[in-house]
């Protein structure tokens, strides 16, 4: 998996394309949780370039939601590929992140 | 060309003096540059020398001082042109020698080191005899050796009294692995920090992984024979650190399956061996661990005549950690639905949520979870979905109904209020739920199983007793998934409803 760390404005993004599952996790949580400490909680993680997420992954982004928002901060997710919001609103974790079309709404959204 | 003057050279040369001294000289001097090497007489003579010779190479001079006959001056060209072949033969033997005892001292070390290296299969200890050794041998300040395997951190090792930072050792050994054939680097400008001057060279292990030991800051510069020797050292280890790797791998597979094998245990331990049976239901559960097991649980408990309690639910994540989590889910559910008043299932996941958020958000996971009511005097299920997928209706008369999860799941947020949806029975119902390992099997080609292909296999057995049902499934998945490995737990209840007395 490819991740490319970006911001936009005061916000961080992190762009991640290909297969996001266990064995892509640590760096992406590395990142997150560094952010947060240097007082950047909130975060845009952009999944338009992810075609698979498995549990551990999902679990990484639930680490990284709750990590913002204890920072009154947190974390939008957009450009879900169709497998992937299946797997969002299968596990009604579309309830527990706000999910945007594109990266300018999420942006917006804060 | 300095010469060392022995005692041997002294009486040499003052029994070859005594002779000029015999015929009429009152000193002999042997000069090197404004430096007496030897005179005989040792005083100082005060008047200048008679004749004086020099040669040509050595820079050498012969005084003699007296009142010597001239004819006798050819004979001083001879006696300094013996005594520099003499010196200079000593010289040569001496360097000799020294090369023989550094040679030997180098055989002495590497047979030591080799010694040394068979008595372990520690990687480091192995890494660090080496750099110390090399940089013995080769007098650096320093040495490192950079391994680096695909899609493994890499290992960096060094020795040296000013530690370089890993980065730039990890620079260096790049710097190197662009073109092996070039060993010594110099240039400033080419080498990452902290280093004047750095030689390369590659320790013979398995292909997959790149391994070059760096030697730095040689007073002076590296030269060829450094190369030679550093090559021999790392020849020498190569095999060793092999091993060690090997070692080391095979001692880590045994961990994660002995972690395997206890989470298999703690998994299929709790899971319960038995299912209790109810007029009017046939209920039917099982679950099938992957190789790396996941964290797949299921229960079917009863509460009275005519109710039992059934949840299916998958923590987050695989081995240990989410077996340990999964077994602490399994004892709040097992023992709220035996124990607490409620009559709606969300009840029992708000109490999980409550008892267990802390647990998960320390360890950052969570788990989805179904938890169904069926009371058989009523004909109702209640059930309450939090994250939990797939969960299929099979309505008596119409085709089976996929039920969206209403809730997230379990873990997420520390308050939370879940919900619980009802659905009247009719008799012939079919209730399923199962765990994503079902439609996310793959086949080798990476396709899913799928949601769809899950609907008509079980829509195919409908007619069969929940037993079957389950079979039918399973060897439909693993038609479909043919040679490719389970990657994640199957988890499945089926529950048939039959009215009394049909």
């Amino acid at each position: 998996m490819e991740i490319i760390k970006a911001s936009r404005g005061n916000l961080s993004v992190l762009q991640l394309k290909g297969r996001f599952d266990a064995h892509e996790v640590e760096p992406v949580y590395a990142w997150l949780a560094e952010q947060v400490k240097a007082g950047n909680a909130k975060i845009i993680v952009n999944l338009a370039g992810v075609n698979f997420i498995d549990s551990t992954a999902l679990s990484t982004l639930v680490r990284g939601l709750k990590l913002c928002r204890e920072q009154s901060g947190d974390l939008h997710i957009c450009m879900l590929q169709q497998p992937v919001r299946v797997i969002f609103e299968l596990t009604r974790l579309d309830k527990a992140f706000d999910i945007f079309p594109t990266e300018e709404e999420a942006a917006k959204g804060f | 060309m300095v010469f060392e003057i022995s005692e041997k050279h002294r009486t040499i040369f003052k029994s070859l003096a005594s002779s000029w001294i015999r015929i009429g000289a009152t000193c002999v001097q042997l000069v090197q540059g404004d430096e007496v090497l030897i005179g005989c007489p040792d005083s100082v003579p005060i008047s200048a020398p008679i004749f004086s010779t020099t040669t040509r190479d050595s820079n050498l001079t012969l005084h003699v001082y007296g009142a010597v006959d001239m004819r006798w001056a050819p004979s001083a060209d001879s006696m300094l042109d013996v005594f520099v072949s003499l010196l200079t033969a000593d010289s040569d033997l001496d360097s000799l020698t020294a090369a023989l005892v550094e040679t030997q001292d180098r055989l002495v070390a590497l047979y030591e080191l080799t010694q040394a290296t068979r008595r372990t299969l520690d990687v480091t200890v192995l890494l660090d005899l080496l750099i110390q050794q090399s940089k013995h041998l080769l007098d650096v300040d320093g040495g490192f050796v950079v391994l680096k395997e695909k899609n493994k951190n890499p290992i960096i090792h060094q020795v040296s009294e000013k530690p370089l930072h890993p980065a730039h050792m990890d620079a260096a050994a790049t710097l190197y692995h662009r073109d092996p054939n070039r060993h010594i680097f110099k240039d400033s400008e080419t080498l990452p920090g902290g280093m004047r001057n750095v030689m390369m060279v590659s320790l013979p292990v398995r292909d997959e992984i790149s391994a070059a030991m760096g030697l730095f800051n040689k007073s002076g510069n590296f030269t060829t024979p450094d190369i030679k020797l550093a090559k021999t050292i790392a020849g020498q280890i190569g095999a060793q650190l092999e091993n060690a790797l090997l070692h080391k791998e095979a001692v880590e597979r045994t961990r994660l399956e002995t972690e395997m094998y206890i989470a298999r245990q703690v998994q299929t331990a709790i899971l319960p061996q038995t299912l209790p049976k109810m007029e009017g239901l046939d209920i039917y559960a099982t679950s099938i661990p992957a190789l790396e097991v996941g964290g797949d649980f299921f229960d079917v408990i009863d509460r009275s005549k005519e109710s039992l309690v059934f949840a299916l639910g998958d923590v987050t994540g695989k081995g240990m950690p989410a077996a340990i989590l999964m077994s602490m889910v399994h004892t709040v559910i097992k023992s709220a639905s035996r124990n607490m008043p409620f009559i709606n299932p969300h009840e029992v996941v708000n109490r999980l949520n409550h008892d267990m958020y802390n647990d998960f958000s320390n360890v950052g996971m969570f788990t989805t979870v179904m938890i169904g009511l069926l009371d058989s005097s009523t004909h109702s299920l209640r059930y309450c979905n939090a994250g939990q997928s797939p969960i299929y209706y099979i309505p008596v008369n119409g085709e089976p109904v996929l039920l969206e999860a209403q809730d997230i799941p379990v873990g997420i947020f520390d308050v939370h209020t879940y919900s619980t949806q009802t659905i009247s029975l009719s008799s012939g119902d079919i209730f399923v739920a199962a765990s994503d390992g079902f439609p996310e099997s793959c086949n080798p080609a990476g396709e899913m199983f799928g949601y769809e292909r899950m609907k008509s296999a079980l829509n195919l057995s409908r007619d069969l007793p929940s037993k079957k049902i389950v079979e039918n499934l399973l060897d439909s998945v693993y038609q479909f998934c043919g040679t490719h490995p389970q990657e994640d737990d199957r988890t499945i209840v089926v529950i048939k409803f039959q009215k009394s007395g049909e």
